[in-house]
């Protein structure tokens, strides 16, 4: 790894954690635990299209233990770990068999799986099959907010292509 | 397979899937059975069942420990419904969730594995550490 490549990294890292910090401070959309826009994902899968998958594995796992961190609770830790790791490995899986022309679709499978993931953590965690109740509800959320920041990272993505070092 | 075909099928399955969701929320949210009875959760275990019909009000605080973390949650039964006041999780949305009486969604605190499920009878709980109040 060059000093090129570290210095994007942490940079991309801050940015995720700023964002993610800046939405865990906001009021959530809708009183349902796992319902949230999820915008630090923008930066999960704008790495994975810029670098590659272990560009964005480093970024999201510095996210993830950081962003616990700042938010001062370990327990959020395991959730958000399974649902990153997820919601990772099916973007990546997808980018390899869709290519960057369906980064909606990606994003949204993304998010439906990091919801996936969150669940069966909190399954794990409660020991309590009621919080499958939340399936349906954390799976309409999940489109919509997977449209939603698939969008942004495509408008980003045509704008700042060019602007990427090789 | 090509791209275009995969892509198709994947968007009209989260489209489907989107629409059966929905339905399913709306049912959740309109045809809940209003519930009777609260149970309370921690970690696995049952610690609490109310009988919500009774018109009774009550405020409690159930403690969470584990390891150095403790926490507490504040806990309000109040004509016929229950919920979390006050707690001191950072995300609150346990609190955010409201006073329920219905069995739509049980409320939940995620960082101290608390959960209160709410049901229509009493048939289907079995458990030996029940403190029934």
């Amino acid at each position: 790894m060059n000093t090129k490549k570290l210095t994007l990294l942490a940079m991309y890292t801050t940015i995720a954690l700023t964002i993610f910090v800046a939405e865990s401070a906001l009021p959530p959309l809708l009183p349902i635990p796992g319902v949230k826009l999820g915008l630090a994902n923008i930066v999960t899968l704008w790495v994975l299209l810029s670098g590659s998958f272990k560009d964005a594995l480093c970024v999201l796992l510095l996210r993830i233990v950081l962003g616990s961190i700042f938010a001062g609770q370990m327990v959020s830790f395991a959730y958000s770990l399974s649902g990153g790791l997820l919601c990772l490995l099916v973007m990546a899986l997808l980018y390899c068999l869709l290519g960057e022309k369906q980064l909606i679709t990606i994003s949204i499978m993304g998010a439906v799986f990091h919801n996936i993931g969150q669940l069966l953590m909190a399954w794990g965690i409660l020991q309590s099959l009621s919080v499958f109740i939340y399936l349906p509800i954390l799976l309409v959320s999940a489109i919509a907010t997977g449209a939603f920041t698939g969008m942004c990272t495509k408008l980003t993505y045509k704008r700042i292509k060019k602007l990427l070092p090789k | 397979m090509k791209k275009e075909t995969l892509g198709a099928i994947l968007k009209f399955t989260i489209f489907m899937v989107f629409l059966v969701c929905l339905i399913l929320v709306f049912i959740q949210y309109f045809k809940a059975p209003k519930g009777a009875y609260a149970y309370i959760y921690q970690d696995g275990t049952l610690l609490y069942e109310f009988d919500l019909s009774r018109p009774e009000t009550k405020e409690f605080t159930i403690e969470y420990q584990q390891g150095s973390q403790i926490g507490y949650n504040t806990i309000q039964i109040k004509e016929h419904k229950i919920g979390i006041i006050e707690a001191d999780c950072p995300d609150k949305t346990c609190m955010h969730m409201g006073m329920t009486g219905s069995a739509s969604f049980p409320i939940t605190c995620l960082p101290h594995k608390l959960i209160i499920e709410i049901h229509e009878d009493d048939t289907n709980v079995n458990d030996v550490d029940v403190i029934t109040h």
